[in-house]
């Protein structure tokens, strides 16, 4: 029992958190679809229910190419070459990729939303997507 | 254009703004194409004079690349792209390729006013980014139809959802100016477009994408040779095949599918000029499937002349300059992508080019013997 119990602890550790998606607890914002969330970061609008949406991205390249797999639903090689073609076309300049510090700092902006492990959340956050 | 280059080296110069207010970015594809038929010179733009003719060119699809940006506030930005490649001469030249104001509202729309890429076909804006294509070239059959990629003027943008889906409304005016060299006489076709105007129409989901154009304007044509031709005929014939102030439309069709591992898209386009540039119309189908970094994939793709080329009129130079303007032909096209990191990638890519019909064919030949073309192209892309 104990040998099942310390694997169960090391599988978890080990095991992918969940991924929601944060704003600031003032924003106007409290529930974004997949759908919205997909389009905010495949840059095909910018507003939704008539909130301006921020949407950034995360230094933590583990956790990008898993929100990109799971949430976005695409391959990151996928990913960068659509991305590549916005850039490219002076569509969208692509998002700097924020590290724990700078995501801090942009999320004391309201309607600003970011990706992240849920074990991450601050208190001053609040969860508009989860899966 | 000179403003275009003033508005670039403004942008340079700046390169001890503020980091956020200037973006550089480098893109680039260095290639090499072998095409066995020693009849034809295969070339990616069908007015280049050099290709590769059973022989290896390593000036076909190589470009480098430029683009700089510059913020002046968060809602207007400068934007403007040059390149480096190999011209219609034969020239190693540095050129601006566009540039434009842009106001973002961050509201759903954008307007573009200067120097902007007409957008009939998904990947009109992106045609020297290799990177952010499947394909080492876009299938000419349909990419090849108008002369021209670029005019002068302003764009809106519009793009919002709709239950589950998005759409995008494009719309386009301005005006374009533009040169064909005319090899075999040592001239050069001076050519002007009036009022473009131009809707595009795109709505799908992350998976499904359709997209619809129309553009027309009014083209006119100069050259010294085709000028003097068209003085000798009749009003009957100068009015049906000259190319003076003659409305020209162009209508596209797109539907594109990235499912899982699925990549597939289809686009049709047709050209209407009633003038010795004759109308045609023609479409490509491609299919790709990803394999974790490689993404290989098959083409085909056809054009065809809705007038025909082959007239008998009095004049025999009018009936020359109407039958080289067939460019009917087919193509299959079998390669793979393998996507080496966030800034590299690789292909390979076989094409078997069949022109079609008397002088048939996009490429330059002295005796068009309808006879096929394979093409090898090896290329490396890469964007920092």
């Amino acid at each position: 029992m104990r040998l099942l119990t310390l694997l169960f602890f090391i599988f978890m550790s080990f095991a992918p958190a969940d991924i929601v998606i944060v704003t600031n607890k003032k924003s106007d914002i409290n529930h974004l679809s997949k759908d919205a969330i997909k389009y905010l970061y495949l840059a095909k609008v910018n507003k939704i229910n008539n909130i301006k949406i921020k949407a950034l991205l995360s230094e933590n390249r583990g956790l990008h190419i898993r929100f990109i797999n799971n949430i976005i639903g695409k391959d990151i090689h996928q990913y960068t070459s659509y991305w590549a073609r916005l850039v490219f076309t002076g569509r969208e300049a692509i998002p700097r990729r924020l590290n724990d510090e700078e995501t801090n700092e942009a999320l004391s902006h309201i309607n600003t939303i970011i990706y992240m492990d849920r074990i991450n959340v601050k208190k001053n956050w609040k969860i508009v997507y989860e899966q | 254009m000179k403003i275009l280059l003033y508005l670039t080296l403004f942008l340079l110069l700046n390169l001890n703004a503020k980091e956020s207010k200037l973006d550089l970015k480098f893109f680039g594809t260095l290639g090499a194409v072998y095409n066995d038929n020693s009849a034809y010179i295969f070339r990616k733009d069908p007015f280049e004079k050099n290709g590769s003719s059973n022989d290896l060119d390593f000036f076909t699809d190589s470009i480098l690349g430029l683009q700089a940006s510059y913020n002046f506030t968060h809602d207007l930005s400068l934007i403007t792209q040059g390149i480096a490649k190999e011209d219609y001469y034969g020239d190693k030249k540095a050129s601006i390729d566009w540039g434009y104001l842009k106001y973002d509202s961050n509201e759903n729309f954008i307007i573009k006013i200067g120097r902007i890429r007409a957008p009939y076909y998904k990947n009109s804006n992106n045609q020297n980014i290799g990177y952010s294509k499947l394909m080492i070239r876009e299938p000419i059959e349909v990419y090849g139809q108008f002369p021209f990629t670029a005019y002068n003027g302003i764009e809106f943008i519009y793009s919002n959802i709709l239950s589950k889906y998005f759409y995008t409304l494009q719309a386009n005016y301005g005006q374009a100016k533009f040169d064909i060299p005319m090899y075999s006489v040592d001239e050069v076709l001076k050519n002007e477009i009036k009022e473009i105007k131009g809707l595009n129409f795109t709505f799908g989901n992350d998976i499904i994408e359709a997209r619809a154009t129309y553009m027309e304007g009014l083209s006119t044509s100069n050259n010294k040779s085709i000028d003097k031709l068209f003085s000798t005929l009749s009003l009957d014939l100068v009015n049906k095949y000259a190319l003076k102030n003659k409305k020209s439309q162009y209508f596209g069709l797109g539907f594109f599918v990235d499912y899982k591992n699925i990549i597939f898209s289809t686009e049709y386009g047709k050209r209407k000029i009633n003038a010795y540039y004759a109308n045609l119309h023609g479409f490509y189908t491609t299919l790709g499937y990803r394999i974790l970094s490689f993404t290989p994939y098959i083409s085909y793709a056809k054009i065809k002349m809705d007038d025909s080329t082959s007239i008998n009129t009095s004049s025999i130079y009018l009936n020359e300059l109407i039958k080289i303007q067939n460019v009917s032909q087919s193509s299959n096209t079998v390669g793979f992508k393998y996507h080496i990191n966030e800034n590299l990638d690789f292909k390979i890519e076989y094409k078997r080019i069949k022109p079609e019909g008397q002088y048939g064919g996009f490429y330059i030949s002295d005796s068009y013997p309808n006879s096929t073309l394979n093409v090898y192209s090896f290329v490396l892309d890469f964007v920092f």
